[in-house]
């Protein structure tokens, strides 16, 4: 997944007695990564993941298939912020209220500070149009591969995808203007 | 979308980058809520596992218990009867089995040759029919066969006294393969053989029960007589008299209806019944002590009645065997009342059924005393239908609103004729007319 470090893939000893820490070390740096460009926000991503990793290892014993932890805990994280954000409600609706000072906050994170309004566009997205859009183009997962970290068809993920850009292309053009 | 897909991609790329290094050691708080799942996971998979195992085991447990079960074939007689314990007396042999093993009294003129003796009882698991033994008769493949008889022709000191533990060994005898156990009615120095034999895929269960009934038996001191054409005893039991047994045989009339005959055994001698005209009528009774007769299948049970609407004891419910094919069952009670028995078929609601009339008529027991007369007339014999004309009114009309039946005309009950019908629960404007709701 993500940049520069792909992690190998894990194995059932992984869990076994210190396998957790090198598991964790193994794949904590791109979920928190992953969950970041989700949120937009540092501390909120890394509470993710590590939750995301909780769940994870809990049922790795019993993954039909051991060998794929980073997919799982992929789909753990993408999942987690979803549902999450869809059990809370009220959060999101602050969330949504408070946009312009949660992109402002997103700014003060460090980058290089090209394409801020296409940052700022993003995190007023609905959460599953940005999740396939982070999935799509940082994680390049296939339209299938997408649509199973989703758990929806292809079609949907594909309308995601075109609404989630459709959607960033009128916000800055309304920023611009 | 491409222009904006390129932006996000760099997008994405610099904002992941911007996260920067994550500690990569494993927090102590993560690690202990991921060892926490992980024991809860396993906890609880536990479970699920023992869950399924518990409930894998109890259906195998249920099918076997099925499979012990002797299985039901559709042309099983005894299929949706109660099964009882029967315990009946046959020449001088108390005999106990299930009600649906079919226990034959052979045919016997009560003078046993020198040579080959009489055959006393025969128990099967199979319906044999009464026209001959099974004896030398190749059994079903699931069947087991008993048979006892007097054996004049053996010595009589061969064989230990009754009861006995003998093993019987299996060889070829005179009935063909099986198991022969020699034994004396000691006192009498008169010598029994007993056979036994299974069908070749026979269960061991069935031969298990077999045994049982066999060494259950009881050699009685004064027995009942066993003579006449071969019968099925379909009960037994004790009265004031001593032993009873009730024998079924095919009806020896030539008429039309011609069907079986039912006769109970005592000490006393013999009394019954046959060619019985149910289902034409609803119940056909005899006897006292036991009461014994025939009754329609509609019928959920008979009921032994002092007044044919108030609730009685229940008699049992036997059905003909399939050799007698005949439309409808028998049934018997004990009875010990001074009063003269009356039996009446009943639905499942323990309403009678059929024209009460006939069903006191039939069997001559119309009248019935009440010790509540109003007129304080005690001495003279009350016909229970008219005493309880106003109950019987009453039910009519509900009977008649709540199930679509007919409103009759209590005076009718009890004359001999049809009972008039007063209305139709089927039709509406009758059933206004008679206030239904």
């Amino acid at each position: 997944m993500g940049v520069e470090e792909r992690p190998t893939e894990a194995s059932e000893s992984d869990v076994s007695d210190g396998g957790l820490d090198e598991l964790y070390a193994r794949h904590i740096g791109a979920g928190v990564r992953l969950a970041f460009l989700l949120t937009g926000d540092r501390p909120h991503a890394e509470d993710l993941a590590q939750e995301a990793f909780i769940r994870c290892v809990g049922r790795f014993q019993h993954l039909r298939r051991p060998d794929a932890f980073e997919a799982y805990f992929r789909r753990a994280i993408v999942n987690l912020h979803t549902s999450g954000l869809r059990r809370r409600r009220l959060e999101r609706e602050w969330l949504s209220k408070e946009g312009a000072e949660s992109a402002r906050r997103v700014s003060s994170q460090p980058d290089v500070g090209v394409r801020e309004d296409l940052w700022k566009a993003l995190a007023r997205l609905p959460a599953r149009q940005r999740a396939a859009l982070v999935l799509r183009y940082y994680e390049d997962l296939s339209e299938r591969e997408t649509s199973e970290v989703l758990g929806c068809s292809v079609a949907a993920v594909k309308s995601l995808v075109a609404r989630g850009g459709g959607a960033l292309r009128e916000l800055i053009r309304g920023e611009d203007a | 979308m491409n222009d904006v897909e390129q932006d996000l991609r760099e997008l994405f790329e610099r904002k992941a980058s911007s996260v920067g290094g994550v500690a990569p050691r494993l927090p102590e708080q993560v690690q202990k809520r991921g060892r926490r799942r992980q024991l809860g996971t396993a906890f609880v998979s536990g479970l699920t596992a023992l869950a399924v195992l518990a409930g894998t085991v109890g259906i195998i447990r249920a099918v076997d218990t099925g499979r012990d079960r002797q299985p039901t074939p559709a042309d099983d007689p005894w299929a949706g009867y109660e099964v009882f314990e029967r315990s009946a007396t046959v020449g001088k042999f108390t005999i106990t089995s299930g009600s649906d093993w079919f226990l034959v009294r052979p045919a016997t003129d009560g003078l046993c040759g020198p040579d080959e003796g009489c055959e006393v009882l025969q128990l099967t698991n199979f319906d044999p029919g009464l026209d001959r033994s099974v004896c030398g008769e190749a059994l079903p493949a699931d069947g087991v066969a008993l048979i006892v008889r007097s054996a004049p022709d053996l010595p009589a000191d061969k064989g230990p006294a009754w009861p006995t533990t003998q093993e019987g060994p299996n060889t070829e005898g005179r009935c063909g393969e099986g198991r022969y156990f020699l034994f004396q009615d000691e006192g009498n120095f008169a010598p029994y053989e007993a056979w036994i034999a299974r069908g070749q895929d026979a269960s061991d269960q069935a031969v298990a029960q077999l045994l049982r009934s066999f060494q259950g038996m009881v050699i009685e001191s004064s027995g009942l007589m066993a003579t006449g054409d071969a019968a099925y005893v379909i009960a037994g039991g004790e009265n004031a008299a001593g032993p009873w047994r009730l024998e079924l045989t095919r009806s020896t009339s030539d008429g039309p209806s011609a069907n079986v005959e039912l006769l109970v055994v005592s000490p006393e001698g013999g009394a019954g019944a046959g060619d019985f005209t149910v289902p034409a009528e609803p119940i056909e009774q005899a006897g006292g002590d036991p009461v014994f007769g025939a009754v329609t299948k509609e019928a959920a049970g008979v009921e032994i009645r002092g007044n044919v609407l108030l609730p009685g004891p229940a008699a049992t419910i036997v059905p003909l065997p399939p050799s007698l094919p005949f439309d409808f069952d028998l049934f018997f009670a004990s009875h010990e009342g001074d009063e003269p028995p009356l039996a009446v078929p009943v639905d499942t609601d323990g309403e009678p059924i059929g024209n009460m009339a006939s069903i006191s008529e039939g069997n001559d027991m119309t009248l019935v005393r009440h010790p509540r007369d109003r007129r304080g007339d005690h001495d003279r014999p009350l016909d229970g239908h008219r005493l309880l004309r106003g109950l019987l009114r009453a039910r009519s009309r509900r009977r008649m609103c709540r199930r679509g039946g007919a409103a009759v005309d209590p005076a009718s009950w009890g004359t001999g004729a049809d009972p008039r019908v007063l209305a139709h629960g089927s039709d509406q404007a009758e059933r206004d007319r008679a206030g239904c709701r």
